[in-house]
């Protein structure tokens, strides 16, 4: 089951994390209770696409495993590629952030 | 169901998320500082006329979307992403809410943008393509 489980979760975490930035950027365009509703409603999709919808219950390739066996080597990956995926943008804007409030603070401090 | 090692990891990874995206806007906003009287570090530094005015709002209890700066409105949105992700993953799934790990993770991921932050604005960490002030 770990030969399912882990490969599996990693791609659906790996899907997951993409279609999360993706739905926050979307997100990020607009304003309004029927926006942030919408954005709610992707998001609900992502987690039952991601808990397995019905890619799982109608693939036959994964009909002959047994779901409670991988289900701990499949969270295991899922979460942690789903992490990965998350926290690379993430760091990547705080740093650049960081980086912008340096270089103000210094130009700041070298005013006369 | 499944193990408990695995579920704390699970959770864990929604807590220190959670923790990071909350650091980002603490950062972002001010308004623990303000909130509290003190006048130090880099959340009081003044950077344009926008953040200025969103801080002095929340200073006086008031959130206006419209006024906070862009990286503010992406830190607020993820942060109620998050924390959606979060209930209805734990609500529809067999993992249940480990409160020390959330906990934990989630002062651990508030500390670590404050790390990355603090060393990016050293100047020890430098951010993929590069910094512009503007």
């Amino acid at each position: 089951m770990l030969l399912i489980g882990l490969p599996l979760g990693a791609f659906v975490g790996a899907l997951s994390g993409f279609l999360f930035l993706l739905i926050l950027r979307a997100g990020f365009q607009g304003a309004g209770l029927k926006h942030i509703g919408l954005i709610l409603g992707e998001l609900t999709a992502l987690v039952t696409f991601a808990l397995g919808g019905s890619w799982f219950a109608n693939s036959h390739i994964l009909k002959s495993t047994e779901a409670g066996d991988m289900l701990s080597p499949y969270l295991l990956s899922f979460a942690l590629v789903f992490f990965l995926v998350v926290c690379v943008p993430f760091y990547q804007i705080i740093a650049r952030f960081g980086s912008q409030f340096g270089e103000i603070q210094q130009a700041e401090e070298d005013k006369p | 169901m499944i193990e408990p090692w695995i579920n704390g990891i699970a959770v864990g990874v929604f807590g220190f998320l959670t923790g990071g995206v909350t650091g980002f806007y603490a950062i972002v906003s001010g308004i623990d500082r303000q909130a509290s009287g003190r006048r130090r570090g880099p959340r009081n530094w003044s950077l344009s006329g926008t953040l200025d005015t969103a801080r002095e709002e929340a200073a006086a209890g008031r959130v206006d979307w419209k006024l906070l700066p862009r990286s503010g409105k992406a830190a607020l949105l993820a942060f109620y992403g998050l924390i959606a992700v979060m209930i209805i993953f734990i609500r529809f799934s067999p993992v249940t809410m480990n409160w020390w790990a959330f906990l934990g993770s989630l002062f651990a991921g508030y500390t670590a943008v404050d790390l990355i932050f603090n060393a990016a604005r050293k100047g020890k960490l430098k951010a993929r393509g590069g910094a512009t002030a503007q």
